[in-house]
């Protein structure tokens, strides 16, 4: 039932003119990628704050369902990254510490594809417009894909898809204010035959910590753990709640990821009454008392306070966005989701009287 | 003399038993009055139990229980999956699990740090995120260089 | 903020399609449970907890349920295993006799008292005896006099011989008889 509501959705979205716009398929075609390519390559990863910009170096070496290795070499630092990704498992640990950390992930590599057509597309198709154009990267041709947002309080997204395998070759994030955020772009770039790779491993005298995974929780298994329901915080337009995560421990922290199709929005819960605002943020005079701003460029932070919660929100939404937010804290419009669940529910109560 | 039936009599009453065992019991009720008083007993305890009201159920308790058969999908180490504006139902969508970030924003100066790396890890999920910049951002390794413009309290 | 019960977890897109068959077998047959849980339990908070008990180990077993198959049956057995394995944890080794329950289980005034049959408030004095019955002979009476069950059926729900079903019934019925003896006998008089 629901494939057939997301797909008439998603039809429906597709058969909409846009000015400029295409089918998503560079899109698909990238998702799709992930599973399927194998390759090697050098990528440069910029990140802009102002005018301070952080640059690393990363070697990648992939194979999906092998191995994945990156070698993070960022400029003007001695530090060190190694990562290994592998069916289920990362670890990470510097190399010249000889220190790092092993966990556990899930795999979903063989579902990317799906999960994008069935869940993210749409929700990124009511939130972004796309247009499509053509370029060369690398000396070869790719698709450029924009993202551009309805709501301007979140940054652009413009990606250059490879169109002989749909690797993103270069990511670009830009600010509503048309400044460059963050680019991640191929220096190097070689396909690689399937297989390719055998299993490395990390050196035998690197000393792994292993770190266990957070737990996911309904709300209201947070609720009960918690001692009481976490208080309501409307989020920027077009952000969904899709999961939440618990910190076990004598003092349980509660974490609520929201999505628009491409962006994520993480809310972080604690009960206290005290705030506990982070180094460097600044105090701006928000209604329900100070809160607390951290911008750094594209993702910001916005810490405050309200009935016995402290709240903390990152995301790549602009500061005066998640200020809003901060300041609609429990105030209760009529949640779209909560009256969907009482439409079921009234739904299944005639589906019973019926038998 | 002649036992009397005892558990046949339950099912005699029930239309439970064979034909043949059926006109046994039938031929020894014209002759007992014991167990004749005994079937009609049976019956009026039937009827005394029919004659129970249907219950009704609580109307917040389906809810709960798709909240409690829900919690048994989410202690399952796996994906978890969003909900479409529109349907309703149990479907629910994709998003990864599992963040392997351990210890909580501690002090204040770790705590921003904390947040972001956790968000990065998180946004990793999305199946057009980079997978570089995902490990990159959720390592300390960029907040050491970016340290210094924040703690002197630049703008962008 | 988010809202409860709508997001959860799951591995595949044949997990969430697992739920949601779920999900609509669970309201098809909700008002048939709830009733079974109903009685078979001592009060309305049992009744939902032992249905969300139930609800739950039964999702954890869905892939054994045969699609085609009775699922209200199915569940049935869910609910009367999930009680019993609750019993027998309270329970403190004690073995119960059908014969040797006091006649006290029911409070003195509801025997007493036909005329409160007569105004059509049976309810009570039959829900009360019903209580009284352990659990293995409730649920049988429940089975075959309240939901309608063959003896073939209710063996199936119960997971024991036909055989058994057949004892454990009359025995029950016997009981119930004792219990409410005033009433059989207006009952049987006419008088109700």
């Amino acid at each position: 039932m629901i494939r057939v509501l997301i797909t008439g959705t998603l039809l429906a979205a597709l058969a909409l003119p846009h000015a400029g716009a295409a089918t998503p398929s560079p899109l698909v075609r990238a998702v799709q990628a992930q599973e399927k390519v194998a390759y090697a390559g050098e990528q440069i990863v910029l990140t802009w704050l102002g005018s301070t910009v952080d640059v690393a170096l990363v070697r990648i070496e992939r194979d999906p369902s092998r191995q994945t290795r990156l070698e993070y070499t960022p400029v003007g630092s001695s530090r060190r990254l190694n990562v290994l990704l592998q069916n289920g498992m990362e670890i990470r640990y510097d190399p010249v510490k000889q220190r790092g950390t092993r966990t556990t992930r899930p795999v979903f590599e063989d579902q990317l594809d799906e999960m994008f057509l069935t869940t993210h597309l749409p929700l990124l198709l009511a939130n972004y417009d796309i247009s499509v154009s053509s370029g060369r990267v690398l000396g070869r041709d790719v698709d450029v894909v924009t993202l551009s947002p309805h709501s301007r309080d979140r940054p652009t997204r413009r990606m250059a898809i490879d169109r002989e395998t749909g690797v993103i070759l270069r990511s670009e994030r830009i600010l509503p204010d048309g400044r460059l955020a963050q680019v991640t772009a191929f220096l190097s770039f070689a396909v690689m035959p399937k297989g390719w790779l055998d299993k490395a491993r990390p050196p035998a005298h690197v000393h792994l910590r292993e770190v266990p995974p957070l737990r996911q929780v309904t709300l209201s298994e947070a609720a009960r753990l918690l001692g009481r329901p976490p208080v309501r915080v409307i989020p920027p337009e077009g952000f969904t709640p899709i999961a939440y995560y618990l910190t076990p421990g004598r003092e349980p922290i509660l974490q609520a990821v929201y999505s628009d199709g491409l962006s994520v929005l993480l809310l972080t819960y604690r009960r206290g009454a005290v705030p506990r605002p982070p180094r460097g943020s600044h105090a701006v005079p928000g209604r329900n008392g100070p809160i607390w701003v951290l911008p750094m460029g594209l993702r910001n932070l916005v810490h405050w306070s309200y009935g016995g919660w402290l709240l903390t929100v990152v995301g790549e939404v602009s500061t005066d966005s998640l200020v809003r937010a901060a300041e609609r804290t429990g105030v209760s419009p009529s949640p779209r989701v909560w009256d969907q669940l009482l439409a079921w529910l009234r739904h299944l109560r005639t589906l019973v009287q019926r038998t | 003399m002649q036992e009397h039936p005892s558990d046949q009599l339950t099912a005699y009453v029930d239309g439970e038993l064979t034909l043949e065992e059926a006109a046994e019991v039938a031929a020894h009720l014209a002759e007992c009055a014991h167990c004749r008083e005994v079937v009609s007993d049976l019956r009026a305890v039937q009827t005394l139990l029919r004659s129970l009201p249907e219950p009704s159920p609580d109307p917040s308790l389906l809810l709960r229980a798709r909240e409690r058969v829900e919690s048994v999908l989410a202690r399952k180490p796996r994906l978890s999956r969003w909900l479409i504006a529109g349907a309703v139902s149990f479907a629910v969508l994709t998003f990864v699990a599992l963040v392997p970030l351990s210890p909580p924003p501690g002090s204040h100066e770790a705590g921003a740090v904390w947040h972001f790396r956790h968000h990065a890890q998180l946004a990793s999920a999305h199946p057009l995120s980079d997978v570089t910049l995902a490990s990159y951002l959720s390592s300390p390794l960029p907040y050491d260089t970016l340290e210094e413009a924040v703690l002197s309290r630049e703008t962008p | 903020m988010g809202e409860s019960g709508t997001i959860a977890a799951s591995g595949s897109m044949q997990e969430a399609d697992q739920a949601d068959q779920f999900a609509t077998l669970i309201a098809e047959n909700w008002h048939r449970l709830y009733r079974f849980a109903y009685h078979l339990t001592r009060s309305r908070e049992e009744a939902e907890d032992l249905l969300q008990q139930a609800a739950e180990e039964a999702f954890k077993a869905f892939h054994r349920f045969r699609p085609g198959t009775r699922f209200d049956r199915w569940l049935m057995r869910i609910l009367y295993t999930t009680l019993i394995d609750q019993v027998r944890k309270e329970r403190r080794r004690k073995v119960f006799e059908l014969d040797s329950l006091p006649l006290s289980a029911l409070q003195a005034g509801d025997a007493s008292d036909p005329e409160a049959a007569v105004e059509g408030s049976l309810d009570g004095p039959v829900r009360r005896a019903l209580d009284a019955l352990p659990p293995e002979f409730r649920a049988v009476v429940v089975l075959v006099d309240i939901e309608g069950l063959s003896y073939v059926e209710a063996a199936d729900v119960l997971g024991c011989p036909v055989g058994t079903v057949r004892s454990r019934l009359h025995r029950g019925r016997l009981a119930l008889r004792e219990w409410l003896r005033p009433y059989v006998d207006a009952l049987k008089r006419g008088d109700l």
